[in-house]
């Protein structure tokens, strides 16, 4: 899938998609579900936090 | 680069160099403040608005759809960083025209601020859409 596909499929742009692929920005709790239902896995498949 | 990056780009050349013309006119060639700023702020506004329908032509997908939520956290970030310039401008000219009577130099430092202010705000709306938000 492409970062337009994915960016179109849950609302947001393509070059957000490539900010959050780049760690430069963390989507809101709403899109990062919209993200792991659209891959039709859960949201700790798609997304970690390493903590401080 | 994204549409709102390439508008905001415009807009922070076009007060640059609207505002820059301004300064050589009335500090360089003695232009009375008067006979200058009305000519250039509607010449910004006429110039602002072609500028942005030749962007959107361009782009006239990328121009329909409404700011994202990475986006509109951008544009609030800037606007809340800028925010403090006009008013600490204001403040000064204020604080000026007190010591020195002269309502033209009020005039030139609020104007010189809310020019100021909304460059810093594209300046920053642009590093905060190539960096981290």
């Amino acid at each position: 899938m492409s970062q337009a596909a994915l960016g179109e499929a849950v609302g947001v742009t393509r070059h957000t998609i490539i900010a959050i692929e780049q760690a430069r920005y963390s989507p809101s709790l709403e899109t990062s579900f919209r993200i792991a239902r659209v891959f039709n896995v859960g949201l700790e498949d798609v997304f970690g936090w390493e903590g401080d | 680069m994204t549409f709102r990056e390439r508008s905001t780009w415009v807009m922070i050349c076009m007060l640059i160099l609207v505002g820059g013309f301004y300064l050589k006119l009335v500090i360089g060639d003695g232009v009375p403040p008067s006979a200058a700023a009305i000519p250039l702020v509607l010449f910004t506004v006429v110039l602002s608005i072609a500028a942005q329908i030749v962007l959107a032509l361009m782009s006239p997908r990328e121009a329909s759809t409404p700011a994202d939520e990475r986006e509109r956290l951008v544009i609030d970030k800037a606007a809340h960083f800028s925010s403090y310039v006009l008013p600490t401008g204001v403040v000064a000219g204020l604080g000026w025209f007190m010591a020195s009577q002269d309502g033209m130099a009020l005039f030139h430092i609020a104007l010189t601020s809310l020019v100021v202010g909304q460059i810093i705000e594209y300046g920053m709306q642009i590093f905060l859409l190539r960096s981290k938000v």
